[in-house]
Formats: structure tokens, C-alpha cells, sequence
């Protein structure tokens, strides 16, 4: 279980290195001229955010449904075994 | 068996490599890719739009294989496996469902219509949410389970068929792919790398999905062990 949890910790920090570093090089090259995009009939860049935001809630939402399914399995489970361990003690 | 049973690290390293392969393609779309010379910035969504498609593909044919496979031989492992690969499907579809229209207005100049791509992948993901709900609400839970995988076989006809909507029938999707519609090698970069991070997301999700549904099939399964101990119990103090 230790071991798992270092790994957890590991991949965690890389994950964050790797987000700021490209986060600090994404900054660099931020030369592209969208200006003539704003003044369009219809909004790209509204669509665009709004599209991307529903699939990050999306898969936000799918990830919380599964964490909340997986708490209550583990709960259910360890009910069973303090339910088991009482049988055993009678 | 424990609750706190050691976690495993495959899932775990599945979102690793999905979460950089994402942040890449985020970085890659924003800073690198030109805007498309007609659509505009809005064409960007394109990248994530075919990913989360090929992910729901890949998870509702798998889907459908898996049902198949457990209406011939029925297994809990192979049931589990099934049923994530479709939850994860209709998550997938939804962001593909969204996705989609918010492209089509800008490009189209409506959201929806009635072309046999869209109509296809709105069948697919109702496929699969009735699918889901027969399993959740069915009282006898095998039988539930026999009538929602034999549904569920039917999403891989259905997912083939979405992808060759265009070439058979036509329709207002464009044939980016065979069509060189890819202008540049920025453009290329950016839509493998969000494919592969996409569909990698989808293969964690469905490995920490399955992982769920075994321990709520092993809960259930200790659960009838004990009413039947508690049964033969009380039946011999009656004795």
C-alpha cells in the first residue's frame, strides 16, 4: 500500500513539473494574430471555449460519479466485514 | 479479502500518460496550430471533436464485443468489463454530441441536422443509455443483464456504420481524413497526439470503472453468502 501511495505521490509531482513547465513555454510563442476572429457574425471563440468547458465538465462529472460509486462499494464492503467479524465473535 | 486491498498501479499510469499526452495536444492546439483559413478559431475544436469520437468508438464496439461474448459464456468479469466500456461510451458520446453542434453552427451555420453521422451517433449514445438503464432497473438482475447485452451487441453495427455514414450516404460531414483536409504538419501533430491522449483518457476510465464494478460484484456476492449463512443459522436454531 505504501509503495502504491510513493508512485501515486511521483506521478502526481511529474504531472504537475510537466504542466507548469509547458504552461511557462506556452506563454512564449502567443504571436497569433485572432484580432480579424473577433469581429465575426457568428462567435468561434465563444463556441470554442464553450465546447471545450462541456467536455472537461463531462469527463469532471464521469470521474466524480465513479469516485462516489467506488466510496460507496468500499463502505458497503467493510460493513460486511465488521457484520462478519461480529458473526465470528458470537 | 479487505477493503483497503492494494490499489492497482495500471490505471494509474494510463492517466499519467493521458494527462501528458493531453497537455501536450492543449499546448500544441493553442500556441501552435494556425486558425483554419475559413472556420476560424472555431475549427479548434476539431481536434478534441475527433478524439472523444474514436474514443466512444473504441469503447462501444468493445462494449458490444464484451456483451457479446458474455451472452455466449457468461462471466461477472467479462460483465464488468462490458458495462464500463459502455458508461465510459456514453460519456464520451456526450462530449461528442456537444461538442459537435458548437462546430456545426460556426460551420454549417446551424447546430443540428437531421445527416446520417449525427443521426447515427445520437442513435448509438441512446442505444447505450437504455442500455445502462435496463441494467439499473431491472428487479431480476440476470435477466436485466441477458436483455442489456443483447442490446448492447447491436452498438457495434451502429458504431461501424457512424463511421462509414459519409462514404455511403453522404451528409454534411467533412472527409478531413482521406480528404487531406489536415492543412499543415502542426495540424497533424496536434490531432494525433489529442487521439492518443483521448483515447488513453477513455482506457483509464474504463479500467478505474471496471475496478469499481468488480468490488460492487464481489459486495453483492458476500452479501447472499451471508443472508444464506444467517438463513442456515436461524433455521437450525429453529431446529
Amino acid at each position: 500500500m505504501k509503495t502504491h501511495r510513493i508512485w501515486a505521490r511521483a506521478l502526481a509531482l511529474a504531472i504537475a513539473a510537466v504542466l507548469a513547465a509547458s504552461s511557462a513555454w506556452a506563454e512564449a510563442p502567443a504571436a497569433q494574430d485572432l484580432s480579424r476572429y473577433k469581429e465575426e457574425p457568428v462567435p468561434g471563440g465563444a463556441l470554442l471555449v464553450a465546447a471545450y468547458m462541456a467536455m472537461w465538465v463531462i469527463a469532471a462529472g464521469f470521474v466524480g460519479w465513479t469516485l462516489l460509486r467506488q466510496q460507496k462499494a468500499e463502505a458497503a464492503l467493510r460493513e460486511l466485514e465488521d457484520r462478519l467479524e461480529a458473526g465470528a465473535g458470537r | 479479502m479487505s477493503a483497503q486491498a492494494p490499489r492497482p498501479i495500471a490505471p494509474l499510469l494510463t492517466l499519467a500518460a493521458a494527462t501528458l499526452l493531453i497537455e501536450a495536444a492543449l499546448y500544441v492546439i493553442a500556441a501552435r496550430t494556425p486558425p483554419d483559413v475559413t472556420l476560424g478559431v472555431v475549427q479548434k475544436i476539431f481536434y478534441f471533436h475527433v478524439g472523444t469520437a474514436f474514443a466512444m468508438l473504441l469503447t462501444m464496439v468493445t462494449g458490444a464485443l464484451l456483451s457479446a461474448l458474455d451472452l455466449v459464456s457468461p462471466s461477472d468479469r467479462i460483465d464488468a468489463a462490458a458495462r464500463s466500456c459502455i458508461e465510459v461510451g456514453v460519456a464520451f458520446g456526450s462530449m461528442v454530441l456537444i461538442s459537435g453542434p458548437l462546430w456545426a453552427r460556426k460551420s454549417w451555420g446551424y447546430y443540428w441536422t437531421w445527416e446520417p453521422r449525427l443521426t447515427l451517433t445520437l442513435l448509438v449514445v441512446l442505444l447505450a443509455i437504455a442500455v445502462l438503464l435496463i441494467r439499473g432497473l431491472a428487479s431480476d438482475g440476470a435477466t436485466g443483464r441477458r436483455i442489456g447485452a443483447a442490446l448492447a451487441v447491436l452498438a457495434a453495427p451502429a458504431s461501424a456504420l457512424i463511421h462509414l455514414a459519409v462514404k455511403l450516404w453522404g451528409g454534411n460531414h467533412p472527409s478531413v481524413l482521406q480528404g487531406g483536409g489536415i492543412q499543415s504538419t502542426e495540424m497533424r501533430i496536434a490531432f494525433w497526439v489529442s487521439v492518443a491522449g483521448l483515447v488513453l483518457f477513455a482506457a483509464a476510465l474504463v479500467q478505474t470503472r471496471f475496478r469499481s464494478l468488480r468490488l460492487q460484484q464481489r459486495t453483492a456476492a458476500l452479501e447472499l453468502d451471508l443472508s444464506a449463512i444467517a438463513l442456515r443459522r436461524a433455521g437450525r436454531g429453529q431446529a
